[in-house]
């Protein structure tokens, strides 16, 4: 990046004044993890956000509100009832990387081999931005094109929300890499919910092979009421891949990046099923 | 020479210099970079084969900040090669500093220097160049075709020994050899296979790319500081390049980051001495990590075939081996890479008849070079992947094929002396051969016995067992020489001055203990200095596996030298004779206990009281013999099958490299190698678009392993007595490279029956040979 | 140019630095050149040193990203006549071969330890996994790092 100028604002508010007056000439800074993958190289004023109190994860009931400069690293440590955030970023990259790089920062420009994209949208997670008034953004909206367009001079993504996983629910996550700190070729993430041994709620999200993350929703209305069977899961996820654009990164055709998907997505769906239908079986 | 009990060889002694560099002490080439230094910084080819119709570098000389401009148009056009090889090279010459035909996206097109960086990039953009493009040709069968584009059609380019050399057809190498009768040992086999196999572009990634800098000194000398594996080398092709005496330049090799054959190469060297005499500044030149990725070196990419046959109780009839490598952009070392091919492996295995063809071809890709196990590791896949296929044909154990035909010792094999580098060989018999114990206690660490074949396996994760025997060489016969020099201080401390160049291996610790061993004294007494081309008689460098087995023996015998020194001024001091003294632990005793004099009292007598003269002395070898170190390597791995995804769980390296002069930095040799052969047959691979530009020259697309991915590794030095090494020894540092692709892709085909013939094992190519029944039809890859 | 302070090593210090400028290139321009550059992408680790506690790529961060915070370096841990333990454990297991990356290792697993002293395998194989190795295999560098655990037995291995 060519920044010609840098500022440490300490407080939201301050920060949102300078963004506000340096308009396209402003670059949030949080982690700068993702610095090496940009090209623009006009000039830029650094705005280092990551001083503004919004590091922490807070309970809020039904949610887990992240703050949007928390890192990698405290999402990994970070244990309580209904989090799961703490798998994917097991997956994520490298230590040093985990410690700098920002769950905002992860979500506010989406590369085609983002993890965080498809735990979120699985999740049904919610993206506040917080401008002259502050906005909740589902996930499926905010992800419907790079984030960052929802973003006016001024705004910040503050937030982020992630519905605290019921205790009759299940979470699956693959992400198929060649080694530990690999670019992902497929991210899959389910969740289901399950009631009386049938699927009350079936959640599921794809990335890396293609374009931009997507929910999956054919195969989740598929098993929406199904009881989880190897075979229903199987048939839910063949049939419910219409439409879907697939596009093989880091070398793999996109053919095989298909393939690769719907394999994960199977295991992810039974990895989840498996763990809400341990869930429940504890309970009782 | 017996074997003894050692007292500072075969020890586990602390690396002589790990301290230092663990607590980050200046000790590379970029910590000594000097303040004022300017930033060199080189535009790059777009084009895979272009050439300069017109360049205009102007607007960029003319920029504040800048200091010089280098291209074709203002430098001497002197053709060399820049393999770090002996004179006269094996290698065409084939290169200029700087010429006005493109030959590979990343070729030097202007080189600037300039006060800061970021100058230097701004000039590189002002540099105006228009290009002719050309058709480029990136595939070896492609090349060798009548009619293809033809790299080196300059009229300079030419073999300087007597090998043949055709740049029209894109011939950079060839050599063909016939022991026995290939075709007649075919038939007389009951079973035979045939088979290609090809071994994919690869880069040695250092963690330290290359780096160099240079500098005038007051006499106008030029002063070169720089990452090299050959400091003798560089200093000879640099002054050879720019057309001045060899005497004006001194090349200091300081700490290198890692090496593994991509420094034995004058990569940047010719660049920074010629920007110092334009610009008469210190000059610094450190590539980023994608141009050590395309513009350093590579291993060369092979396309081979592979064809053998046995008889029904294992007797091996026949071998032929066709190795073409693609030697990429220019020629270096491309004679000597595929030459190893065939004088590495084929002695490994009895056999009559043995057929070698290697040709080595140009193309317009990243070039090939010196690369640990240096074509050995390309025939090691095939041959010993095609040795499992055989084994299983006659319906013998891939084991007990192996034991029942490896070379033994006192056993020759008549490949030593048909195939050198570019010449004939040298006859040898081997004379330390650990080769079957090697087999015996890895197959029992992996667990062989519980081998079943893949036809018995089930489910969606399945395991396998393969195996690989390898072998290579010590040094080069009757090629290569290292000499050192060894000095006395008054406090009983030596210097050791050596040519030999440590490229991060310990080469200075190992010798430094032999020296010691041999005057009888103590490691922390001896003071290494290596590799500055002013201060150090000369060395080879370091490159076919030959620091500790010549430059070894080069120490030995100078201390052998020193110490008699040292006996005669005690036999002088104590007034005895030679015969009656002993040295024991810095201290020259009478045998019979009577009297004793210490190493510092001997220094201070010779240098201040009687007779005096400066006990030192200097030692030169050139090694007859190049005794192959063996290994057997043994895999497990497990497939799966819906994904195709391999995942290695246990590897065992069994290797007999003589005495261990430093065990721990031995298995270091072999971990490190193995783990680098794993990464190369399973992650490792240059990834091109259709004009050649190679897409993941990054450690974020192109995947080494870290710590987390360590499966479990076990090493197993299998000492044997090399008699013609220092106190025992023969190499390390190559071999264990060789056996991953191989022992793996073994492990695969017992797992699930998938048989890979190209490199790497990616998860895709294992689930397109599932779907395929085993399969997939043979592509030459990148 | 534009004025930062933040504490090195122990001590407050001041640094005009370039907006663009990496931690990398203050830190190697004001001498300190045992923090070394591999990648310049954040991939190799070489580069890592320890921000308020924590290992990072001194390569991807931006100098004034570390303004008043603490950043330790590999010549703040130790020296000659007191070195820290993992240094004298990677010499001594014969994990430094070319010692390139030896700096960077011993930062990301110091600041592991010092959170962590009784780390495991499975801690060190997580947190070890920025930083790249070509030469050693990590074989010899995994059994340094376990020595250093509160958890190393006295044979060294760590339970």
């Amino acid at each position: 990046m060519n920044y010609v100028d840098f500022k440490i604002p300490t407080s939201l508010a301050e920060a949102r004044a300078i963004l506000t007056e340096l308009g396209d000439q402003a670059m949030p800074v949080a982690g700068s993890t993702l610095h090496v993958f940009l090209r623009d190289e006009s000039p830029k004023v650094g705005v280092d956000i990551s001083r503004l109190g919004l590091g922490e994860i807070a309970d809020a009931g039904d949610h887990y509100a992240i703050g949007a400069t928390t890192t990698v690293a405290d999402l990994h440590a970070f244990s309580a009832p209904g989090w799961v955030l703490n798998r994917v970023a097991e997956a994520f990259v490298t230590q040093p990387i985990r410690n700098m790089a920002t769950v905002g920062g992860s979500v506010v420009r989406v590369f085609p081999w983002s993890d965080w994209p498809i735990p979120l949208l699985a999740l049904d997670a919610e993206f506040v931005i917080t401008g002259d008034q502050e906005r909740v953004m589902s996930a499926k909206d905010f992800f419907a094109r790079q984030p960052f367009h929802h973003l006016q001079p001024g705004d910040i993504l503050t937030s982020v929300r992630v519905p605290k996983m019921p205790a009759n629910a299940g979470f699956g996550y693959f992400k198929e890499r060649r080694t530990t700190t690999d670019f992902s070729r497929c991210t899959v993430a389910a969740c289901v919910s399950i009631e009386e041994g049938t699927l009350a709620d079936a959640r599921i999200a794809i990335g890396a092979a293609v374009p931009m993350p997507i929910r999956m929703g054919a195969v989740e209305e598929a098993l929406k009421g199904a009881k989880p069977s190897a075979a229903k899961i199987e048939t839910a996820v063949l049939n419910g891949l219409e439409g879907v654009r697939w596009k093989g990164l880091h070398g793999i055709s996109d053919d095989y990046a298909r393939h690769l998907t719907v394999v994960r997505m199977v295991d992810a769906l039974q990895a989840a099923c498996d763990e809400a239908t341990a869930q429940t079986g504890e309970q009782k | 020479m017996s074997k003894r009990k050692f007292k500072v060889v075969n020890q586990p002694l602390r690396k002589i210099d790990s301290l230092s560099l663990a607590l980050g002490k200046p000790a590379y080439v970029g910590d000594l970079k000097p303040a004022d230094a300017l930033i060199i910084k080189m535009l790059g080819s777009p084009h895979a084969h272009a050439r300069i119709k017109s360049i205009d570098v102007s607007a960029a000389e003319a920029m504040p900040g800048v200091h010089a401009v280098l291209y074709h148009g203002n430098v001497p056009r002197i053709v060399h090669t820049t393999a770090g090889q002996g004179f006269p090279e094996p290698s065409p010459y084939d290169t200029f500093m700087f010429d006005n035909k493109m030959r590979f996206v990343g070729d030097r097109v202007a080189a600037v220097a300039a006060e800061t960086e970021k100058i230097a990039l701004a000039a590189l953009k002002a540099i105006q160049v228009e290009y002719e493009v050309l058709e480029p040709v990136f595939r070896i069968q492609d090349a060798m075709k009548d009619g293809a584009p033809v790299i080196h059609d300059e009229p300079e380019a030419k073999a300087v020994i007597p090998v043949p050399y055709e740049p029209a057809r894109n011939m950079a190498a060839k050599v063909d050899m016939e022991i026995g009768d290939m075709e007649k040992g075919l038939a007389e086999a009951d079973e035979t296979v045939d088979h290609p196999f090809y071994n994919h572009y690869a880069q040695h990634c250092p963690v330290e790319p290359h780096v160099s800098m240079a500098w005038l000194d007051r006499e106008d000398r030029i002063i070169i500081t720089t990452s090299t594996q050959v400091p003798f080398h560089c200093r000879r092709i640099v002054a050879q390049t720019l057309g001045i005496p060899v005497q004006r330049i001194r090349v200091i090799k300081p700490r290198i980051g890692g090496g593994f054959g991509a420094k034995q190469e004058i990569v940047l060297e010719d660049v920074v001495a010629m920007m110092a005499l334009r610009t008469k500044r210190p000059v610094y030149w450190e590539y980023t990590r994608e141009e050590e990725f395309v513009a350093s070196r590579t291993r060369h990419p092979m396309l081979m075939r592979l064809r053998m046959g046995a008889k029904k109780d294992g007797t091996i009839t026949a071998v032929g081996l066709d190795a073409t490598s693609n030697t990429g952009w220019n020629g270096s070392q491309g004679l000597t890479v595929v030459c190893n091919s065939g004088s590495k492996m084929l002695p490994l295995y009895r056999c009559d008849n043995i057929h070698f063809l290697g040709m080595a071809v140009y193309t317009n890709l990243p070039a090939g070079g010196a690369y640990r196990g240096y074509g050995a590791t390309q025939a090691a896949f095939a041959y010993e992947s095609a040795m499992d296929e055989l084994a299983e044909k006659i319906g013998m154990d891939p084991l007990e094929f192996r034991a029942k035909n490896h070379i033994k010792s006192g056993e020759t094999s008549p490949v030593f002396r048909a195939l050198g580098e570019g010449s004939e060989g040298v006859d040898q018999v081997i004379t330390s051969c650990e080769l079957a114990r090697c087999i015996k206690a890895g197959a029992k660490e992996i667990g062989w016995r519980k081998r079943k074949p893949h036809t018995a396996k089930k489910g969606r994760y399945r395991r396998g067992l393969g195996m690989a025997c390898l072998m290579q060489g010590s040094a080069i016969p009757e090629i290569d020489m290292g000499a050192a020099t060894l000095k006395m201080n008054e406090d009983g401390s030596f210097n050791l001055l050596m040519g030999a160049t440590d490229l991060g291996t310990g080469s200075d610790t190992v010798l430094a203990q032999i020296a010691a061993e041999q005057l009888g004294t103590t490691l922390d007494k001896i003071i290494v200095y290596s590799s500055d081309t002013d201060m150090t008689p000369f060395d080879v460098g370091a490159y076919a596996s030959s620091t500790t087995y010549l430059s070894g023996q080069a120490v030995q015998n100078v201390a052998q030298k020193v110490r008699k020194q040292i006996l005669k001024v005690g036999a002088d001091m104590m007034d005895c004779k030679v015969k009656e003294l002993t040295i024991e632990d810095s201290v020259v005793v009478r045998k019979d206990g009577s009297e004793q004099v210490t190493f510092s009292e001997i220094a201070l007598y010779s240098m201040y009281t009687a007779n005096q003269f400066q006990i030192g002395d200097i030692s030169s070898k050139i090694v007859h013999h190049s005794p192959p170190p063996f290994a057997a390597h043994f895999a497990e791995v497990e497939v799966d099958t819906l994904t195709g995804q391999v995942r290695v769980v246990k590897y065992v390296a069994a290797a007999d490299c003589g005495t261990p002069i430093h065990p721990k930095l031995a298995e270091g040799q072999v971990e490190g190698a193995v783990m680098n052969g794993i990464c190369y047959a399973l992650t490792e691979e240059y990834l091109f678009n259709d004009k050649g530009r190679m897409v993941n020259p990054n450690f974020g697309d192109y995947k080494l392993y870290t710590l987390s991915d360590l499966p479990e590794m076990k090493t197993i030095l299998v000492p044997s007595y090399e008699k013609t090494g220092p106190y025992g020894a023969k190499s390390v540092a190559e071999i264990g490279i060789n056996g991953p692709l191989p022992a793996i892709g073994n492990a695969i085909y017992n797992a699930c029956g998938v048989r890979l013939r190209t490199g790497p094992f990616t998860a895709e190519k294992i689930w397109r040979s599932l779907q395929a029944g085993g399969e997939i039809p043979f592509e030459e890859g990148h | 140019m534009k004025k930062i302070e933040f504490t090195l090593n122990g001590a407050l210090r001041q640094f005009d630095i370039e907006p663009d400028e990496t931690l990398i290139d203050l830190l190697r321009r004001i001498g300190l050149t045992g923090t070394k550059r591999g990648c310049d992408t954040g991939m190799c680790g070489s580069c890592a040193v320890v921000m308020d506690g924590r290992a990072v790529n001194a390569c991807i961060l931006f100098a004034f990203q570390a303004a008043g915070r603490t950043i330790d370096t590999i010549e703040g841990v130790g020296d000659f006549d007191q070195p820290h333990p993992l240094q004298v454990a990677m010499a001594d297991a014969g994990a430094v071969q070319c010692g390139f990356c030896t700096p960077g290792i011993v930062m990301t697993a110091k600041a592991l330890l010092d959170e962590k002293p009784d780390a495991d395998e499975e801690d060190f194989r997580q947190h070890l996994d920025g930083n790249l190795c070509r030469c050693t295999g990590y074989v010899k560098i995994k059994e340094a790092l376990l020595s250093c655990s509160a958890n190393a037995t006295a044979s060294g291995e760590a339970s």
